[in-house]
């Protein structure tokens, strides 16, 4: 819903470490000002430090997204169908 | 059928436009419903029950839907749906919507067995192991947004919370889960030095 998190940087153009981290976790998470994104990829390719720190919380993120418990079929299915049937009934009268 | 016309409130909706807007903005968002119901009640009865609630509180307020947002739409009525479940059963925890999430969290699991079956490696271990160290207030933000997928704003309408709020906890969870990582000594970009 909202793509413009965080504050624009003092500098746009060459953001420091403190401005990348101050966004990092925005970043990683799609969320922050569309407008800083060039500089912000920029400075974590240049910068060792700030490059290993999104590496870091990257792979935090994606351990927690594997821990998504599959749904069973059938859950789906009743639900499915419950709306189904919500529709349904209502078109019978 | 136009656009506008799957927009009920954008006009006086008839039954069909109603049924319309259902299937096209509820019915796909079921899966994410039942993901983020699992995340709040962590019961799959429960979570089960709870999407039926919000599909049935969905369909009758359809007509006033603006047709934007569906999936912010339908969390925030899930989270209604949630608390009215919780008030009749404890209405005491309603003081504070984080003891309500750690009641909530302290009930019964059934359903965990085929997915404890699942083997993990030593990374997904010790981040499955920080995730339950995780305080509760942490942990649902983090199911929320990094587990179930939810942006921000989303996840603030699940909990009722503001979106800093929903970053903040966010933050210090990961950095959390970070530190139990390194603590357990997993290795990967954690053995390397980096600024924290």
């Amino acid at each position: 819903m909202n793509r413009l998190r965080g504050r624009p940087f003092s500098n746009r153009s060459n953001p420091s470490c403190k401005d990348v981290a101050e966004v990092l976790q925005t970043y990683l998470d799609g969320e922050m000002d569309h407008r800083d994104l060039d500089a912000v990829e920029q400075h974590l390719q240049k910068c060792r430090d700030c490059g290993l720190e999104a590496e870091t919380y990257t792979a935090v993120k994606n351990g927690l997204a594997r821990q998504r418990m599959s749904i069973a079929p059938d859950v789906m299915d009743r639900l499915r169908e419950f709306a189904d049937n919500l529709v349904s009934d209502t078109e019978a009268g | 059928m136009s656009e506008d016309a799957l927009t009920p409130a954008a006009a006086n909706a008839s039954p069909a436009e109603s049924e319309a807007a259902f299937k096209k903005y509820v019915v796909p968002e079921i899966e994410v419903m039942y993901r983020v119901a699992r995340s709040i009640t962590r019961n799959p009865t429960d979570a089960e029950d709870l999407v039926q609630d919000t599909l049935l509180r969905a369909y009758r307020s359809i007509h006033r839907f603006d047709g934007r947002y569906p999936r912010a739409w339908l969390l925030t009525i899930m989270r209604n749906a949630q608390l009215n479940r919780v008030r009749r059963k404890r209405p005491e925890l309603m003081r504070d919507p984080d003891v309500t999430m750690r009641r909530v969290a302290d009930s019964s699991d059934d359903g965990q067995g085929v997915e404890n079956q699942v083997m993990h490696n030593e990374f997904d271990a010790s981040i499955e192991t920080a995730l339950n160290a995780l305080p509760e207030k942490f942990r649902a933000i983090v199911q929320l947004v990094d587990i179930d997928d939810l942006s921000y704003q989303e996840a603030a309408d699940v909990l009722d919370i503001p979106v800093g709020t929903v970053m903040s906890r966010l933050h210090r969870a990961r950095k959390r889960v970070r530190t139990d990582l390194e603590a357990a000594g997993v290795t990967g970009p954690f053995g390397r030095k980096s600024q924290s």
